[in-house]
């Protein structure tokens, strides 16, 4: 079977004005969803109290609510998971909260039977906040300097730019919808982020593999598309079998995977995008030339190519 | 096409025969079971099944161990109603805990293979973060240098104030500045931890540096061991009670059902003291009033009846502390009232004869240390001269009480006060429940990746196919040799590890199918490929390496599961692509005689 190995070459470098524009404001949006409304953050980030319980039937929504005010608890956040249990979110520093909360709705439905209960303080969630935004540092710098010893600077920079719009993409996704964004989410994010630069790795070393061959007058464009089209099927058949497997953690892993599946498939197909529209664009912006591909660094030089 | 050796053939067969044994035991299911920990298992064992049989409860197996039994249960209703059961009957005996056994065959646990260790989020039960309140340690730490230091100037003639002032810091007020270097001295040898400024007339003693580390970490480590004490009597199987930084303490009981008396156990700080008793003080309302107005005395202090009926004087002077008791187990005075038999040390024993040889007739406090409060549980009057073994009731004390206060006073005190910083508690349908979804995506992915690569590539394919099987059985085996937690997020790093695993044998079987349309025959396409792909494999891998590795250093429980499986991942993925796919397919076409004509890649 060969669906994915194309006869003629894409021609996408030459739309690239169009794509930039594009991207432009694919970031633009997302970076004022995360400025104006920003991530909703789950108790991990911002400490308080979650509570899980399946009630029965005759429980609805506002008899939880009712049921927590005659025990003069404060107010909660009320959701149901796809099984019907009740999520409720306490804005609360009271390490007791979670229990008192279970205590009330048990007298309100005898029935009403414990999930889970997340208590988070607020010393802890700041400093989980701190190490998710450190995490998510201590990788993209590593990914920058993988990047600038395997490439020249101009396409280091593009493929950096690649990766820096899917975390901006994700992120600003998450805000606009108001998705929970919670620890398996970021953990999510930073997996997906060291899996997509390996995409504008495979496509930039097509390149470089290509202009060794190709005759000093073919177009840098030309190659770039080349590039892309040969390893087109390596992108859909690996991104492919991943989202497969995302897919079923969609389908069969229930609300604890949801987001964190949710994020992985935006993750890919924003890593699509930005390996080849992204990726390639801006090293040429930055005036990509032969001569970036004629003396390879020595990492370059180890590294085979697909 | 040149043949793949033999030895490696053999290594690789070895390899995976070794994965699949040690994988083996994850796929048994596990069993709900109770386990019976007390001074013979073979015995709590008979006693057990006695109980059970005569309470028509069905159980369906087990076996001992010297100090355990487990009884294993077909359903979690009858291991719920066994622990009711005899969590009664052998209260105070033996702990009852509940667990879940593997039920993998003797022979595997022969070659030490288990089953994965499945985290808290898959099987139920409470994970707490507790906070060491450090500057209580250090607090008491000054506390008792200042004692210490009373004395010795008293001693040695040494005309001193010693004052602990906010900081904290110690200082010793000389009457006399001739003095300085004699008090110096002596502060160095009594209480050589403390840091010294001189300034005139006044020496400040400090905690710093290694000595205040010190004192923390003390303080921490007692933390840790009196809590493993206590847990061990909450019935939990298997709890882990581990440090975590410089003052935190992680606390996870799986599978445990009550975490409200958890958290009373947990949190309490549990300190007593036997204490002189200001009668006549006691006896007058109106020095109470004005003790309750905030007025302080330096020898006495007033503290509440423990039930709130009334208040007492006590000596500040302290007779014995709980650190001297070996010993404490609940029961019954004469008049039957339940009360809590305690058993001191030497120096304890010593102390209290003498106290009490001194005062018979007179009253002693027992008083109860927790977090902010100083409770009197009663002050009995003393009949006479006790030894090291005796006695406390009061309060109006119920069974229940007697029974929790003789279990804190067993495991002992609290050096400092804990606070619960985070806690996670996962029900147990929940715990069930994670582990259904968990497979289901693992083995959907596997599914729909498995079809869709043998599709795709024909033969090649199928060699992929088994990679990926090599894979999983190898990251199985891995996770259960190192004693991994496998978590959920790390169920679902399983799943994506086997989606971008593909990618190493995509790269491969794209580099074969290019050297076939190069004109290369296949033969020595097969080779090229695998080959020119290997270091094309690692690179590709480096990068989501990079992103593992800082979620493990940076992320905690569930979260690092994650991390764990994804680099683990990453390594099984890497072997099985490019050793094991390779010896598959060199067993497809390398058999053969003579030169390789076809190769089915799709």
């Amino acid at each position: 079977m060969r669906f994915f190995n194309p006869k003629r070459n894409f021609r996408v470098m030459r739309h690239r004005g169009r794509t930039a524009v594009l991207s432009a404001v694919l970031v633009a949006v997302s970076l004022a969803a995360l400025a104006i409304r920003g991530p909703n953050f789950s108790v991990d980030f911002t400490g308080g109290t979650l509570v899980e319980v399946a009630a029965s039937a005759s429980m609805d929504a506002a008899g939880v609510r009712a049921a927590l005010a005659a025990a003069e608890l404060p107010e909660p956040l009320v959701q149901t998971t796809s099984d019907g249990a009740y999520l409720l979110r306490l804005q609360t520093d009271d390490q007791e909260a979670g229990a008192a909360v279970l205590a009330a709705l048990q007298a309100a439905d005898p029935a009403a039977e414990l999930r889970r209960i997340e208590f988070v303080g607020p010393q802890v969630s700041d400093e989980l906040f701190t190490a998710g935004a450190l995490a998510l540092v201590v990788v993209c710098a590593g990914i920058v300097v993988y990047l600038s010893l395997r490439f020249k600077w101009r396409m280091a920079v593009g493929a950096i730019v690649a990766n820096f719009h899917d975390v901006v993409f994700i992120l600003g996704t998450f805000s606009l919808f108001g998705w929970e964004f919670n620890l398996a989410v970021l953990a999510a994010v930073l997996a997906i982020l060291g899996y997509s630069v390996n995409e504008s790795v495979v496509i930039f070393d097509r390149v470089r593999e290509n202009l060794r061959k190709s005759r000093a007058n073919v177009a840098i464009v030309e190659v770039l598309d080349a590039s892309i089209t040969q390893t087109w099927a390596r992108t859909i058949i690996t991104h492919g079998s991943t989202q497969l497997a995302v897919l079923a953690m969609l389908l069969f892993g229930g609300d604890a995977l949801f987001y964190f599946a949710l994020a992985l498939t935006i993750g890919i197909f924003a890593s699509i995008y930005s390996s080849i529209l992204i990726a390639g664009p801006v090293a040429l912006r930055l005036g990509l030339s032969r001569e970036d591909f004629l003396n390879p660094t020595k990492a370059a030089r180890d590294g085979a190519v697909v | 096409m040149k043949r793949y050796p033999l030895w490696k053939h053999l290594l690789v067969a070895t390899l995976l025969v070794l994965a699949a044994l040690y994988a083996l035991p994850s796929a048994y299911p596990t069993v709900p079971a109770l386990e019976l920990r007390g001074a013979s298992g073979p015995l709590l064992r008979d006693a057990a099944t006695t109980l059970l049989d005569g309470a028509d409860l069905a159980h369906a197996g087990g076996r001992t161990e010297e100090a355990r039994a487990f009884l294993t249960f077909d359903a979690v209703d009858d291991q719920i109603q066994a622990f009711r059961l005899l969590a009664d009957e052998f209260e105070g005996e033996a702990v009852v805990a509940l667990t879940s056994l593997s039920s993998a065959p003797a022979w595997l646990e022969g070659f030490g293979a288990k089953a994965i260790a499945l985290g808290l989020d898959l099987r139920g039960g409470v994970h707490f973060l507790l906070d060491v309140d450090t500057a209580f340690a250090v607090d008491r730490f000054m506390g008792s240098a200042r004692e210490v230091l009373d004395g010795a100037f008293d001693e040695e003639g040494i005309a001193a104030e010693v004052e602990l002032r906010p900081g904290p810091v110690l200082a010793v007020v000389l009457a006399d500045p001739a003095q300085l270097r004699d008090a110096v001295d002596l502060i160095t040898t009594t209480e050589p931890r403390l840091t010294l400024l001189e300034a005139d007339g006044t020496i400040e003693g400090r905690l710093e540096g290694l000595a205040l580390e010190q004192v923390i970490e003390l303080a921490v480590g007692q933390n840790v061991e009196t809590l493993r004490r206590r847990v061990d009597e909450l019935g939990v199987a298997e709890p882990t009670i581990a440090r975590q930084g410089d003052d935190r303490i992680v606390v996870q009981l799986p599978g445990l059902q009550d975490t409200a008396r958890a958290k009373d156990i947990i949190g309490r700080r549990a300190a007593l003291e036997l204490r002189g008793v200001d009668e006549a003080a006691s006896a007058s309302q109106a020095r109470i009033d004005r003790a309750l107005r905030g007025f302080r005395s330096a020898r006495t202090e007033l503290m509440p009846y423990a039930g709130g009926s009334g208040h007492v004087f006590v000596d500040r002077r302290i007779i014995v502390t709980g650190d001297n008791i070996v010993d404490a187990s609940y029961g019954s005075d004469e008049a039957g009232r339940p009360a809590v038999h305690l058993a001191l040390d030497a120096v304890g024993a010593n102390r209290i004869k003498a106290y009490t040889r001194r005062n018979v007739g007179q009253q002693m406090a027992i008083v109860l240390l927790d977090r902010d409060t100083a409770e009197v549980i009663s002050a009995p009057r003393i009949e006479s001269e006790l030894h090291a073994r005796f006695l406390i009731h009061g309060g109006g004390m119920d069974v229940a009480e007697a029974n929790e206060l003789a279990l804190l006073l067993r495991s002992g005190s609290l050096a400092a006060p804990i606070d619960i910083v985070e806690e996670r508690t996962i029900g147990p349908s929940l715990g069930a429940d994670n582990i259904r979804k968990g497979l289901g995506a693992v083995t959907g992915g596997f599914i729909l990746v498995a079809v869709f690569i043998a599709a795709y590539y024909g033969v090649f394919g199928a060699v992929s196919v088994a990679a990926l099987v090599a894979n999983l059985l190898c990251l199985t085996a891995l996770l259960a040799v190192l004693g991994a937690n496998l978590t959920l997020p790390g169920l679902a790093g399983f799943a994506l590890t086997l989606g971008m695993a593909i990618d190493a044998n995509v790269l491969i079987n794209e580099r074969i199918r290019e050297e076939l349309a190069a004109g290369e025959p296949p033969g020595s396409a097969i080779e090229a490929g695998y080959a020119r792909a290997a270091a094309t494999i690692i690179d590709a891998n480096v990068t989501t390496l990079i992103a593992g590795l800082a979620l493990f250093a940076l992320g905690s429980g569930p979260v690092r599961g994650f991390a764990v499986v994804l680099c683990l991942g990453i390594a099984t993925s890497m072997f099985s692509a490019v050793v094991v796919s390779r010896a598959f397919a060199d067993l497809v076409y390398g058999v053969r005689k003579g030169r390789v004509r076809e190769v089915s890649i799709g």
